[in-house]
Parts: structure tokens; C-alpha cells; sequence
């Protein structure tokens, strides 16, 4: 007899002589199962016949290659190194990197639990799981047609600054203290803080209807720490460029009634965007936002799915800007207009019931003098530069794209536009976030030369860019819940100071 | 590294399945292994020196009390163990607790030095404890080979998250274990089970319950009454899918391999007295205490007084195993309370009323709950302020209507997985399929489904989540 007849009998006898089906059986039969547990009370009545335990035999065999087969598939494409993403279109953020080596890191267990944590984060078909989870989290429950995520926040109250009453001089609390950070401000600390500043998107979100919006909490401290950077930046640059401070307000700020507001328990961003233009200094050019767009608000500013806004809505701020600059702005509207769609932005990835917001539409114009950008994603080495479009015919795409990430190349560390139709040899450096992608992208035609940071993952410094490309225009725009932030504050010092953190 | 990782899943664990089913059966001690030092090693090199170290104390304090026949030898040989594996067990555990509180008493010493905890320290410490008890007491034989006693402390199923598995119960599976095909079947399907309760819903209850009650962070102190039960709720199906989800797989990679762990939960939500919750839970660590502290200690057999005392040491060191925080003991101390209500007030009443006591049972481990989630006191306080109204926030908001609605199937089918049910729906299945072959083609069909279903959903939560807590790291 040979061994595999005596494994085949041993559980045909195991199966055979109980009325229960032999997987659940040897699961009761687990040495020291609780008392509860430990034996059937009552005698068999009835048991597997030998056809039906070979049956059973077999499907769990087949049970156990299909488990065997999913490990080694799992296994071998984890092994596919060229298969693991560094960038994540649907959660719109840069990966893990693999660590480097390091003793320290080794023996304390850091090395090898960031290697966990690489391995995981990058992972073949990473958006395709994210996508597969986020339909398994919808399946949890019911989503109201009015829900509010997150709002577990409490907003400092917002102080009167009354029209051109001075900046409140009272002494403030400290606030938690900052661990200063020099011009090799490392890798880690930049994503985690970027991370801490995207987190700022879901500490907020209420959803009406077929729209969702994302809420402001007011933080008075870190509002006067990012009034500081600007103010410091002002001062450092007087006599060699003009300082605009643009601050937008989010898409709940414009849309949603006061009323709803005050229910939801955020202030109101007109007066805190008030509030933040009125801890800078003079010398700080500050351009109107939320009038402007409010003035606006039955128009397509912001979309439904996403907490960006339109191109529309970045004309009308710098339509605003010009103003305030004294330029014509660009003839916008005569511009050649596209539009892609459907889109389905970061909401649909935050909000449970995401089909019920109404799917967006990205309306673009191209702009008609500069046509190019170049960017680096990695600004330390400034090696060749990647090419895109200022605004990229994204019509081809297939639905559901990242359609926002048409303006001028997307998020990129340094990205550099050159206008060929405009001769005067105007500039402007512009320091900003997402939100500043398709502004820049309606203020091409105002400079010949545009150079754009984005704030959480350049290594740029503020002053050598000035003085190296003779920068007549430095322009400040942040998104109110990212501007409202000390890791905003803290990521702006670090491109402003030359010692990263302070004007000593 | 956790088993609830894409690395332990399919780098470790296939690989360990794949080396471990080619070598020689001879090998397959040394290959678990030279795979249970790496899993070790894996959160930090140096504490394996640990490990070794404790496990080469209880080797040689094994041996030593077995070559001697005198009592006062033996005793020597158990209280070089005790001073040793406890002392460190204080040392890296317990350190900061009692300078923390002698600071706070006498405002010195003003520096407390950092100690790193090093990860399943209580769950190892316990276990080699057990083997040297158990050798003196001649329950088992003492191991003469180091390393086979190595392979018993270090296994990974079982190393850091538990169950406490007695020398006992798994002497004979080291040297003279045996598997079937049965045993890999059974053994991966309730790995899988284990891997999907710990993925899926044991993450997204901790997910909701610290979205409810963020600890340290001033959101806390915003959240309403309704949102405060609603996140207690959720915590408390997370730390019973979360344990007995790490036991359940660390049981299902033994099997898979010969090795019959004990059961370390058994429904511990369906107990009918606080006596009966702690027959259910965490078996392994309950039944440690029962038989190496409270049976040495006299047990039951005694005066009142021994008896309350007895009791009383058993259950201030269960809450100190649990952290080295004041809230673990208090949390210890509040079901002695019970425990002792039970026993000379209210014992017969609930063993007649079995609804009644099904109901004070979980409401006395609901809150139990509280005090075991906050080391705070402040947060702790104020979350049972807020649970009766008291806090000033409200009794509900549109947050927590939210969430309760997102996740209300989770909430049901998380209440449904703390029972028995799918037990026993699994074994109707199996008595209709005896009788109906269409049944058993469903039945069969699903035997073979289920596993491989767990695990598929178990990597898109994996792969698609960031959350992922592992809440075992104060023990």
C-alpha cells in the first residue's frame, strides 16, 4: 500500500464515521479547543459515504492548488521590480522609494520594516487594488445622500481684522515647536510632510448631492507662520523682485451657502483669506480671490469629483492678478478650447457612495504664445529636462484619466516655460501647489519666462533662482487648507531661507 | 514584519512554504528555523540576541533542574529562570512605568531613559516560563537540543502575537510531527480566514474607531456621545477580530506544516458571566496565569480571604501583561470586581437568567474596553463624560450618522463574525451535503473557493489600504 492510499484512508476514516464534513471536523478536533468546542454532544446521524469524501477529497486538493497558485503568482510578481510603480495616478502621489542601506537603520529594524513598506506601497497593479478596495469599502454600508468624512476638527475662532485695521500684535501661545531644516532637507521628511499637507483634503469633505466640497479649518497660528515666510520672503527680495501673494479659497468656500458653513462649524474663507492678507506687509502685493470667483460661483469653477478647480476659475484669478499687476490679461476666451472627460477626481477615492457625485468635464483653453514646458522631477541633479505641453491634448485619453494633470506637466519639483512670443524679457517664479498648475497655464502669455516650484517637493532655493534668472515676479500661491498649515509654512521655509528655516 | 503584510505573504511566507515542502523531512526543523530568526530579526537585528539569550537561560535551566534530583537544586534551577526571564521581561517593559510613577511622586529622577520594547517579548518570556515550570514539575521532558527549543520559542506563527503555546503541546510535533493533505487544507483555509478577518474587517473596524476617537490628537475631545459608543463599538469587534485573527492564522500555518496549536478564543463575545468571557478569551494567556500563578498560589481551595488574594494577583498581573500603563492594571482589577461579584452575589442569578447575564457580561467588557483603549486619563475621562452626555458636545452629528450608515453592513456582518454562526452554517452545509449531491457539489465548490476568495480580498485590502495597525506592540 502505498502512501498516498494510506493518507486517502486515514481521512476517509476520519470523515466516514462522523456526520460532519471532514474540514469542519478537524477544526473542532484542535487539541485544547474550549470545553464548548471540544466534541460533538451528539452521536453521528449520519456520515460521508467514500464517494463523497473522495469527492470532497478533491476539491479540497483543488482548494489548495488554487491557494499554492495565487501565493507563487503573488510571489513572482512582487519579484517583477520593473513592474512596481513610483507614482500613483489614482491617489496622485509619489511612492515609497526603496531605502538605502544604512548599519544603524538595519540592526534597529528601520531598514528592513521600510523595505515592508516599500514592497507594499509599490506593488504591481497598485491602482487597480486601490480601485478593487475602494469598491469593497462601498459595499460596507449605505452612503446618505448628505455625509459629511472627516470633521473631526475644531477651526480657531476667526479674529475681526475689520478693513485696514493693523495686524493683531498680542502675544501667542508658542505653538509646537519645528525641528529646524537645512537645504538637504531629506527625502522622507519632504513626502511626509507633502503627505500631512495632501491629508488636508479628507479632514473635510461634505457631500451634497452630486457635488462634493472640501471645508477650511481656520488655524491661527499657522496662518501667521505662513504670513511670516511671506513677509521674510518680501524682505529679502526688496529692491530685486515684486512679492504676489495669491491664497485661494477651496471649492466649499465659494459653493456652499455661509449658512451651511456655520452648521458644518468652518468659518467663512472670505474673511480668512481677509485675515491672511492682513498679517502681510505692505510690500506684499495681494491679489483678490474670493470675491472674484464668488462673483463667478454659477459658473463651472470647481469641479464635482475633485477638490481642484477649473482653468476657468485660475482665469479669473489671474484676471485678478493682472489687475493688480496694472497688465492686460490674456484674451482667454479666444483661445482654443478642449475638453475631456469623464473625469472622476480625488473625491472618488475619499467619498464612499463616489457615484452619486456627477461625473466632471475638464474644460481647457490653449493657450496661444507659449506652447512648452520643461520640468525636472529631480531638482538636485537638474540632469536632462522632461518635455510636456502647457496644456496637453489629453482628448485620446481613455476615461477617467488624471485629465487634471494637463497643465504644464503636472506636479513637478522645477518646471520651466519659455514664451517665444513675448520679447520683453519678463519673468516671474512661481511657488505653488496643484492649484497653481492651471493658473500658470492661463498666465503663460504675460512673461517670457516662467519658472514654478511646487512647495512640497522642490529643493529649490527662493534666492538663487532669483538672482540666476534675474526674476522680476515672485508669486506665492497656496490653496487655503494647504496655506493654513505649519507643514505648508515649514516646507515654504525651506525654499525661502537659504538656511531653511529662519531669516538669521 | 505582520502577517497581515503583501512582504510576509508573498515573500516570507510563500517562500517558507516552498523551502520548507522541498527539503527533506529531515531539514524541515532547520529550515522553520533559520525562517522563524529572519521573521525575528526582521524588526531589529539585536533583539534576536534576546530571544537566543532567554531561550539558551531556559535551555540550561531546563536541563539543570532535570540532571538534579534534589528539591532545593530543582528550586534553584526555576528561580535563576523567574529572576532572569523576568527581570529582562521588567527591565525593557516595565522600566519607564515605575520611574515614570517615581518621578511623578518624588519629581526624580528627571531623566527617563528610552527603552525600546522589544516586539513579543511578553509572548516569548511566557512561554519559555511555562517549559521550565513544566520541566519541574515533570510534566515534560527537558529538551536536550538547544536549538529545538529555540525553533519553540522563536516559531514565527506564534512568536510575536501569540497564543502562548506550552512546551507541552508542542514536544512531540517537533521531532515526530505528521501531515496530511487534510491538515494543509484545514490549516490554509483557516489561515486564510484569519488573514481576511485581520485585512478586512478587523482594519476597517480600527479604521472607523480611531476616525470616532482619534487618542492624542484634539479631535477627540470635538466628538459627540453618539460617535463616542459608535467608536468604542468598533473597537471593541476590532481587538477580538484583530487577536483571534493573528491566533487564527498563527494556528493555520502550524497545521499547515504538523503542528496542532491550542485554541486561544472560542466566541469570547457569546459568554454568558465575565467567568465564562475569560474562559473564551485568550485562553492561552488565562490559562498561563491559572496554572503558574493562581494554582501555585492555593487557587480556590483556601479561605476567602486567600482566595480574594489569589485573585487579586492573578488579575493585577493580567492587566500588567496587557502594557505598562495604570489603565491595563485598572483594566485587570475591573473584572476582578466582577469576577468577585460573580462568585459570592450574583454567580446564580446569571446562571439561571443566561439573556440577563449574556447582556451584563458585554456591557461590563464594553467597558472594560474603555478603560483598556486609553492610557490617558484625561481621554479617558473624558470619553465616559461623553458617553453619558456630560461632555458638552451633543449627542450626535452628521459625521457619525455618516459613518454609521458607510459602514453598516461591516457593522452587522463584524457582530455576526464574533458569533458562531458561520461555524455553524459551515457544518449544516456538510450535513445537507450528505444527503443531497447537488449540496455537496455547492459544498464542495465552496470548500475549495473559500480560502483562495479570503485571500484574494485579503491582498486588494492590503494592497489598497494604508491602514493597517498592529496593536500587539505594548504587550
Amino acid at each position: 500500500m502505498g502512501p498516498k492510499r494510506k493518507v486517502g484512508d486515514a481521512a476517509l476514516n476520519m470523515v466516514s464515521q462522523i456526520p460532519l464534513p471532514p474540514s469542519a471536523y478537524s477544526e473542532e478536533g484542535q487539541r485544547g479547543a474550549a470545553p464548548a468546542a471540544e466534541k460533538p454532544k451528539q452521536a453521528p446521524r449520519k456520515s460521508f459515504s467514500r464517494r463523497q469524501v473522495a469527492y470532497l477529497k478533491k476539491m479540497h486538493t483543488a482548494g489548495t492548488i488554487a491557494f499554492g497558485a495565487v501565493m507563487a503568482l503573488g510571489c513572482f510578481a512582487g519579484l517583477l521590480l520593473f513592474a512596481h510603480p513610483s507614482v500613483s495616478a489614482l491617489e496622485n502621489r509619489q511612492l515609497t522609494e526603496f531605502p538605502e542601506f544604512n548599519v544603524g537603520a538595519f540592526l534597529d529594524g528601520s531598514y528592513l520594516e521600510q523595505v515592508a513598506l516599500w514592497y507594499s506601497d509599490t506593488y504591481p497593479f497598485r491602482d487597480a487594488l486601490v480601485g478593487a478596495n475602494l469598491d469593497l469599502h462601498r459595499a460596507f454600508g449605505i452612503s446618505p445622500e448628505t455625509q459629511l468624512i472627516g470633521g473631526n476638527r475644531q477651526s480657531d475662532q476667526l479674529p475681526d481684522t475689520g478693513e485696514g485695521e493693523p495686524l493683531e500684535t498680542e502675544a501667542e501661545p508658542e505653538g509646537p515647536k519645528r525641528e529646524p531644516r537645512d537645504h538637504d532637507i531629506s527625502e522622507p521628511e519632504v513626502r511626509q510632510r507633502a503627505a500631512n499637507i495632501e491629508n488636508q483634503i479628507s479632514d473635510g469633505i461634505y457631500v451634497n448631492g452630486n457635488a462634493a466640497y472640501t471645508l477650511y479649518y481656520f488655524d491661527k497660528g499657522a496662518t501667521k507662520a505662513y504670513a511670516q515666510v511671506i513677509n521674510d520672503a518680501a524682505k529679502m527680495l526688496e529692491g530685486k523682485a515684486d512679492v504676489y501673494s495669491i491664497v485661494l479659497p477651496t471649492n466649499g468656500g465659494v459653493m456652499l451657502d455661509d449658512s451651511v458653513l456655520a452648521s458644518l462649524g468652518v468659518p467663512n474663507q472670505d474673511q480668512a483669506i481677509d485675515y491672511f492678507y492682513s498679517c502681510m506687509d505692505d510690500a506684499i502685493i495681494t491679489v483678490p480671490t474670493f470675491d472674484t470667483l464668488y462673483a463667478h460661483r454659477d459658473e463651472y469653477l470647481y469641479f464635482r469629483t475633485d477638490f481642484h478647480w477649473t482653468q476657468l476659475a485660475a482665469y479669473y484669478v489671474y484676471e485678478s492678478f493682472c489687475q493688480q499687476k496694472g497688465i492686460e490679461p490674456a484674451p482667454y476666451f479666444q483661445w482654443k478650447q478642449l475638453s475631456f472627460g469623464p473625469y472622476r477626481g480625488e473625491y472618488d477615492q475619499l467619498v464612499s457612495n463616489s457615484s452619486q457625485l456627477l461625473a466632471d468635464e475638464v474644460r481647457v483653453r490653449v493657450p496661444a504664445g507659449a506652447k512648452t514646458v520643461q520640468y525636472w522631477d529631480d531638482d538636485m541633479t537638474l540632469g536632462e529636462p522632461s518635455k510636456a505641453s502647457v496644456v496637453e491634448d489629453l482628448t485620446n485619453a481613455p476615461p477617467n484619466s488624471n485629465f487634471y494633470g494637463c497643465f504644464i506637466g503636472g506636479n513637478r519639483a522645477l518646471t520651466y516655460i519659455e514664451n517665444p512670443t513675448v520679447t520683453d524679457g519678463s519673468s516671474c517664479l512661481v511657488i505653488k501647489d496643484s492649484f497653481g498648475n492651471p493658473l500658470v497655464s492661463t498666465m503663460v502669455d504675460s512673461y517670457q519666462y516662467i519658472w514654478c516650484v511646487d512647495f512640497r517637493f522642490t529643493h529649490q532655493k527662493m534666492m538663487d533662482l532669483v538672482e540666476e534668472h534675474n526674476i522680476q515676479d515672485v508669486i506665492f500661491e497656496n490653496v487655503l487648507m494647504f496655506a493654513g498649515t505649519y507643514d505648508c509654512s515649514d516646507l515654504l521655509a525651506s525654499i525661502v531661507y537659504p538656511n531653511g528655516y529662519s531669516m538669521e | 514584519m505582520v502577517f497581515s503584510s503583501l512582504i510576509f505573504l508573498f515573500v516570507f511566507f510563500a517562500l517558507n512554504l516552498a523551502v520548507y515542502f522541498t527539503v527533506p523531512k529531515r531539514f524541515r526543523n532547520q529550515v522553520l528555523l533559520v525562517f522563524s530568526l529572519v521573521f525575528y530579526a526582521w524588526g531589529g537585528p539585536k533583539y534576536l540576541l534576546l530571544l537566543v539569550g532567554e531561550t539558551l537561560i531556559s535551555w540550561w535551566c531546563g536541563l539543570f533542574i532535570s540532571r538534579h534530583e534534589e528539591r532545593s537544586k530543582k528550586r534553584l534551577g526555576i528561580v535563576i529562570e523567574c529572576v532572569a526571564l523576568l527581570g529582562l521581561l521588567a527591565y525593557f517593559k516595565y522600566t519607564r512605568f515605575f520611574m515614570g510613577n517615581i518621578a511623578a511622586i518624588f519629581d526624580a529622577p528627571e531623566l527617563i531613559p528610552e527603552i525600546f520594547l522589544p516586539i513579543g517579548i511578553s509572548f516569548y518570556t511566557f512561554q519559555l516560563i511555562s517549559y521550565v515550570c513544566d520541566v519541574y514539575w515533570d510534566k515534560v521532558q527537558a529538551q536536550p537540543t538547544f536549538w529545538k527549543l529555540l525553533l519553540y520559542s522563536s516559531l514565527f506563527y506564534q512568536c510575536i502575537a501569540g497564543p502562548i503555546v506550552r512546551y507541552s503541546t508542542v514536544a512531540d510535533d517537533i521531532d515526530h510531527r505528521k501531515v496530511t493533505s487534510l491538515d494543509v487544507y484545514a490549516g490554509m483555509r483557516r489561515f486564510c480566514i484569519g488573514l481576511a478577518k485581520k485585512a478586512v474587517l478587523a482594519n476597517s473596524c480600527a479604521s472607523v474607531a480611531d476616525t470616532l476617537l482619534p487618542m492624542g490628537t484634539e479631535g477627540l475631545f470635538l466628538q459627540n456621545t453618539a460617535g463616542c459608543w459608535l467608536g468604542m463599538l468598533f473597537f471593541m469587534l476590532q481587538i477580538y477580530l484583530d487577536f483571534s485573527a493573528y491566533s487564527d492564522m498563527a494556528i493555520g500555518m502550524g497545521r499547515m506544516v504538523g503542528f496542532r496549536f491550542l485554541e486561544n478564543f472560542n466566541y469570547p463575545y457569546q459568554c454568558t458571566s465575565i467567568q465564562d468571557f475569560w474562559r473564551r478569551w485568550h485562553i492561552s494567556l488565562s490559562s498561563f496565569f491559572r496554572d503558574y500563578v493562581y494554582i501555585p498560589l492555593g487557587g480556590s481551595r483556601c479561605s476567602k480571604l486567600k482566595y480574594v488574594r489569589n485573585m487579586t494577583v492573578v488579575w493585577f498581573l493580567t492587566g500588567l501583561w496587557h502594557g505598562a500603563s495604570w489603565n491595563y492594571i485598572f483594566w485587570g482589577l475591573f473584572f476582578l470586581v466582577f469576577l468577585l461579584l460573580e462568585k459570592f452575589v450574583i454567580g446564580g442569578f446569571i446562571k439561571k437568567h443566561r439573556g440577563v447575564g449574556h447582556v451584563y457580561a458585554l456591557i461590563v467588557v464594553f467597558f472594560g474596553w474603555v478603560l483598556f483603549k486609553f492610557e490617558n486619563f484625561t481621554e479617558l475621562g473624558w470619553v465616559l463624560s461623553c458617553m453619558f452626555g456630560q461632555a458638552g458636545t451633543g449627542l450626535g452629528g452628521l459625521e457619525v450618522q455618516t459613518l454609521l450608515l458607510q459602514n453598516l453592513f461591516l457593522l452587522i456582518f463584524c457582530i455576526v463574525a464574533c458569533t458562531e454562526a458561520g461555524k455553524k452554517l459551515h457544518l449544516r452545509m456538510g450535513r445537507m451535503a450528505q444527503s443531497s449531491p447537488s449540496f455537496l457539489r455547492v459544498y464542495g465548490i465552496t470548500e475549495a473557493l473559500t480560502p483562495v476568495l479570503c485571500l484574494l480580498v485579503s491582498v486588494v485590502a492590503l494592497a489598497g489600504a494604508s491602514y493597517n495597525p498592529f496593536i500587539y506592540f505594548q504587550f
